[in-house]
């Protein structure tokens, strides 16, 4: 069963637009949140395994960190994107996976 | 909102709807600041599934809808997307109780079968993603929903699995009651149409 073609879009944008960041990384990121099987810098890993599971323990002193580590701005936004996606991706595979199964 | 780059306007069209929106006092939604930023990089296409998967369904009303929206946000406890929902859930209803009982508590409030199965199916979806399968499909058509039905609660997970991902990281502010009442009537005549920058 596919995704909605705005999702797929949305999905084609982030891993295919120009940006701060290599699309390798994007890509990465993306991966780990949804499957759990992207490679993610040492520097990145804890950020984005607290977005993927404790979102809501993000703090001024990660951006800090990751800011004092050589991440510009627009790199984490980039970085903090795919990682929300691909948290949300997870679910809707799982979600559709679960309807093929009944079906 | 961090980083900080996300309150500057990025373009002409942005910074004159910047400047008009705080002349009158008035804070620009941390959803949209996050999702105009570089939006063409994937925030408007991201806006599109928001407008589509949160009024675009066919199965459920607008209020059933912003209550799976409150539900995901509070297992995901995120108090920007948790009281937003919850309010537009309210204002579509017209019944404080039954979403807050909802909410909170949808095992013992008095609800609809089938809505009852469409929260413990996207409570499920939410929390422990791997587990979901075909059990969980079979009691929720055995409660009445259809696939569509459930594909369009998928929807809603996965718009506010990653919104509320978002608004934790920015660190969104929080409305106060005003601008709360605000995004509520926008919400509920517009739909999040103005997500998109």
């Amino acid at each position: 069963m596919p995704l909605p073609a705005k999702l797929q879009q949305a999905i084609a944008a982030i891993l295919s637009q120009p940006g701060e960041t290599e699309l390798s990384l994007r890509r990465a990121v993306l991966e780990r949140t949804r499957s759990g099987e992207g490679q993610v810098p040492e520097a990145l890993r804890d950020y984005v395994n607290k977005i993927a599971d404790h979102p809501w323990t993000v703090s001024d002193e990660d951006f800090a960190r990751l800011r004092a580590a050589g991440y510009s701005e627009g790199q984490l936004y980039e970085v903090t994107l795919a990682a929300a996606m691909g948290a949300g991706l997870q679910r809707f595979d799982a979600g559709l996976r679960a309807l093929d199964e009944a079906s | 909102m961090r980083p900080a780059s996300l309150e500057q306007p990025i373009n002409l069209r942005q910074r004159m709807r910047f400047v008009l929106a705080r002349a009158f006092g008035r804070p620009i939604p941390g959803p949209i600041l996050a999702l105009s930023y570089r939006r063409n990089a994937c925030g408007r296409h991201l806006a599109g599934c928001v407008q589509e998967g949160l009024r675009g369904a066919r199965e459920w009303s607008v209020w059933e809808i912003e209550l799976f929206a409150a539900l995901v946000s509070s297992l995901n406890h995120c108090e920007f997307c948790a009281i937003s929902h919850a309010a537009v859930a309210v204002r579509s209803l017209g019944d404080f109780e039954k979403v807050k009982r909802a909410v909170t508590d949808w095992r013992t409030a008095d609800l609809e079968p089938r809505l009852r199965a469409a929260l413990a199916f996207v409570e499920k979806l939410s929390l422990n993603p791997g587990e979901i399968g075909r059990a969980d499909v079979l009691a929720a058509r055995a409660a009445g929903l259809n696939d569509l039905a459930l594909r369009e609660v998928i929807y809603v997970c996965f718009i506010l699995s990653t919104m509320d991902r978002l608004a934790d990281a920015f660190n969104f502010p929080l409305p106060d009651a005003p601008t709360l009442r605000r995004y509520v009537s926008i919400a509920v005549t517009f739909g999040y149409r103005n997500f998109r920058g």
